[in-house]
């Protein structure tokens, strides 16, 4: 697999930026600067998920054109650049690849049905989050991380990471609760 | 008051885009009713963008970024507008029936038990379909090969030592252990199933048997 040249990576803020240039005044310059850094990561998202070239490439294409059309719906208060392009091409992905549809929540709903107040009192802000989770990634056991990736890039499901790991299904579940509860801590501000 | 929220491991499954199509339904309803688990849900969908900066770069066709650049100004082929407001099924769910819940053509299995299957895919594996339950009535005891969601959309049910209500999501611990869900009086229970594998009865069957073993 060719790989690029090591370039100086934007940061978060940068690209955050970026979009909402994209978004207000549709800046063809943002969007190339954005296609520079997510293109190839995308696609070499895809590929992990086990697309052929030529399948990676044209979703990507299309995750990058959601972009354009979508960015004035970004809100970086609501989640980074970053997670936000990880969003398009998860449900880029599930359409093309996949040949699924992805049933999204309806936010806007007002009703709900659990107590609001504790979610609203942890709220952190997405930059600060976003920070958090790339802490929180490079401190989990390793055989928590193993399974987090084979379900964010294996498209594998808790039973299928268990029938092909031989782990018992309580043995994934479990693994799965404690990264949850590792992410849960370090978000909370205890990187321990 | 209990309430009943999707595992941390369904969740990342559903922020990571694993979970089949019938299951990331009932967690989009679940989420369009609780706020809790969309915040949970943020922080995973948080890690797979960590995971997507990590990743090393992989080169585009050369040509790529010219030919996506001509197609900025395309005409973009309209999104279907969003359902109308049910006060049932949230809106996720109200675009897969189709209609509202006072249109869905019911059909009776028995003993005050009716279902309505959806159109979604899901091959031999899964089943899914909404069931309303009269208030009061049991759904016979039964076990499943594989995992079994239940979502109360409507009144309620209790099971075992457990009471379900609306915006509630039952799990089975352990698929093959019968159990024997009981609507709440309080009016009839209309849930949202997804079900693997065949349904086995452990009770005297009834016609439900050979309906569900379809
Ligand atoms: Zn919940």
């Amino acid at each position: 697999m060719q790989r690029l040249e090591p370039r100086p990576a934007l940061g978060a803020r940068e690209l955050d930026d970026l979009v909402l240039k994209v978004g207000r005044g549709r800046d063809r310059e943002a969007f190339i600067s954005l296609y520079k850094h997510f293109a190839p990561r995308v696609k070499a998202y895809l590929l992990r998920l086990g697309a052929d070239d030529t399948a990676a490439e044209e979703a990507t294409q299309e995750t990058m054109l959601s972009l354009w059309r979508r960015a004035d719906s970004f809100d970086p208060s609501q989640a980074g650049a970053g997670t936000w392009v990880f969003t398009i091409a998860r449900n880029r992905r599930i359409d093309l690849i996949r040949r699924e549809r992805r049933p999204e929540a309806d936010e806007s709903a007002a009703e709900q049905v659990a107590d609001p107040a504790e979610p609203a009192d942890q709220a952190i802000a997405a930059a600060e989050r976003d920070k958090r989770v790339r802490v929180a990634l490079e401190v989990l056991p390793r055989e928590q991380a193993a399974l987090i990736e084979m379900a964010y890039y294996q498209d594998l499901t808790q039973t299928a990471i268990a029938a092909k790991t031989g782990l018992p299904l309580g043995t994934v579940k479990s693994r799965f609760r404690l990264a949850f509860a590792r992410l849960k801590r370090v978000l909370e501000g205890d990187p321990s | 008051m209990s309430r009943h929220h999707p595992s941390p491991e369904t969740l990342m499954c559903y922020a990571a885009g694993s979970l089949p199509e019938p299951h990331s339904l009932v967690i989009a309803t679940h989420l369009s009713l609780c706020a809790a688990c969309r915040a949970d849900t943020a922080e995973m969908d948080a890690l797979g963008g960590a995971m997507l900066e990590d990743l090393s770069p992989t080169l585009m066709e050369p040509d790529a970024r010219d030919r996506l650049l001509e197609r900025l100004e395309e005409p973009e082929v309209p999104r279907p507008a969003p359902p109308p407001s049910d006060p049932v099924l949230p809106s996720p769910l109200r675009a897969y029936v189709g209609r509202g819940i006072d249109a869905i053509a019911w059909k009776k299995l028995g003993r005050g038990i009716e279902e309505f299957r959806l159109p979604i895919p899901g091959g031999d594996t899964y089943t899914t379909r909404l069931i309303r339950i009269a208030a009061g009535r049991d759904v016979p005891s039964h076990s499943h090969d594989g995992d079994e969601l239940t979502l109360v959309l409507a009144g309620g049910f209790t099971d075992g030592d457990q009471n379900y209500r609306r915006g509630d999501l039952a799990a089975d611990a352990d698929p093959a252990v019968p159990h024997r869900p009981v609507a709440d009086a309080d009016g009839a229970c209309i849930c949202l199933i997804v079900t693997e594998g065949k349904l086995r009865f452990s009770g005297p069957l009834g016609p439900l048997l050979t309906y569900f073993r379809g």
